[in-house]
């Protein structure tokens, strides 16, 4: 779908709700995902949780927030491995192997990049403008402004007066 | 070009994206362990020895006495040679002690109690033992140990308070009581093997070593054989010895020790 099919709301049209909350979406992730060093998985819920709850009130927001929690998994899923692996090797293994380091640093560098990706994607979302990451950019678009986005809430029925009159 | 097309590029750009970093991971880590900065940790398991090794003449009886230094600087000149040398010095302190270990700590310090050396009868089986040890000092097995047990005490820190103070003073004591894991023991024990055959004794003695020993400590009351203790699975080990030497025929040496004589040098305070 090309750009003048769709229609984007421009930064001067959202309010300034919408975008607080859709930068919010990375922002609170800087903050769990400290919290959450010992235990990633941790951030991925709060994601999860913050995605349902604001994606039923703005396409922006929801947007953001989806494509905050996509990027997350990949880099949750690198930490949360490596959680694993350390307790496996504190607890059963003679020694730290040369892999161990080699993913410490792969981790170092995923990490590195996510918080790049995510701050760029923070200072634009306050700003009221749209920031595709690769990929996770994409699906998050196609969910709320694809061709087949579903509408934020349920038509809700009209109020009618009873039958006959 | 449609959306379907521009999603697998994404998708190709983020796979080849983590490979990259992977790759540049690989290079990173292989490049720092070639630097001499790897070397850098040499000083510090160095600084580490002398302080095990100060604490250890404050706390208890070294024995140096010149016949049973000499016969032990005899059996170690033989093995290193054999062993391609260790990064560091190994130096071997000799504890007045009935109990019968020895142990090796970070920085090439071996550390062997006069209970043992009593126990042992002649100057092969001592060897074999100092074998076993060197394997753990070239492996850098007390270094690993120590490693391990800081990383874990620095995660209990994160959680903070008293507890996280207490669990590293027991991990600063357990320095001095290391025990190893069967796997860690028997790459030892394989280690020693190899050396041994390349130093031309016979690997039997190592199964003769460990064989003495555990005849000697079913009449053991003081829970003394602390060697024995920490080295656990003693008869395959003995076996394995034993089937190594059975496919070898090596002519042992003759070291020119006087073993009894060695073993009269000892002060007898402790005789059983």
């Amino acid at each position: 779908m090309s750009e003048s099919e769709t229609k984007l709301p421009q930064p001067d049209e959202l309010s300034k709700r919408e975008k607080e909350d859709a930068m919010g979406a990375y922002f609170m992730m800087f903050a769990v995902w400290g919290i959450g060093l010992p235990l990633p998985v941790l951030n991925l819920v709060a994601a999860v949780i913050y995605y349902f709850i604001n994606k039923k009130n703005s396409r922006f927001t929801a947007f953001h927030s989806l494509q905050s929690l996509l990027s997350q998994i990949p880099v949750t899923a690198v930490n949360f491995f490596l959680v694993v692996w350390l307790i496996k090797i504190l607890v059963a293994e003679p020694a730290f192997p040369d892999a161990f380091f080699i993913y410490l640093i792969f981790m170092v560098f995923a990490n590195v990049i996510y918080i790049v990706f995510s701050v760029i994607a923070l200072t634009r979302a306050r700003k009221g403008q749209f920031y595709y990451m690769p990929f996770f950019g994409r699906v998050a678009f196609n969910r709320f402004y694809g061709p087949k986005a579903a509408p934020l809430q349920k038509p809700v029925e009209p109020n009618r007066p009873p039958e006959g009159l | 070009m449609n959306r379907r097309f521009y999603l697998l590029k994404d998708l190709g750009i983020l796979i080849g994206v983590i490979s990259l970093l992977l790759l540049l991971s690989l290079s990173l880590y292989r490049l720092v362990k070639r630097s001499p900065g790897t070397a850098a940790a040499l000083p510090l398991e160095i600084r580490l020895k002398f302080l095990i090794e100060d604490s250890i003449r404050g706390e208890e009886t070294v024995i140096e006495i010149p016949e049973v230094s000499l016969a032990l600087q005899t059996i170690t000149g033989r093995l290193l040679p054999a062993a391609g040398g260790p990064d560091y010095e190994v130096d071997v302190l000799v504890i007045d002690s009935p109990v019968v270990n020895a142990l090796a700590f970070p920085g090439g310090l071996i550390v062997v109690y006069s209970g043992l050396m009593k126990r042992l009868e002649s100057p092969e089986e001592m060897a074999a033992v100092m074998a076993h040890e060197l394997g753990h000092v070239v492996n850098r097995d007390a270094m690993k140990n120590l490693s391990r047990q800081l990383v874990l005490a620095s995660l209990f820190s994160v959680f903070g308070g008293q507890e996280a103070k207490v669990l590293i003073q027991r991990i600063i004591r357990e320095i001095v009581t290391i025990s190893y894991s069967r796997a860690v023991e028997a790459a030892a024990d394989d280690f020693a093997l190899d050396l041994l055959t390349r130093a031309k004794i016979d690997p039997a003695y190592l199964g003769k070593a460990f064989e003495r020993l555990k005849e000697e400590k079913e009449g053991d009351q003081m829970e003394l054989f602390k060697y024995i203790d920490s080295h656990p699975d003693l008869d395959s080990r003995i076996q394995k010895a034993n089937k190594m030497s059975q496919g070898l025929d090596i002519e042992t040496g003759d070291f020119g020790i006087d073993w009894a004589k060695v073993k009269k040098a000892l002060p007898s305070v402790f005789e059983p």
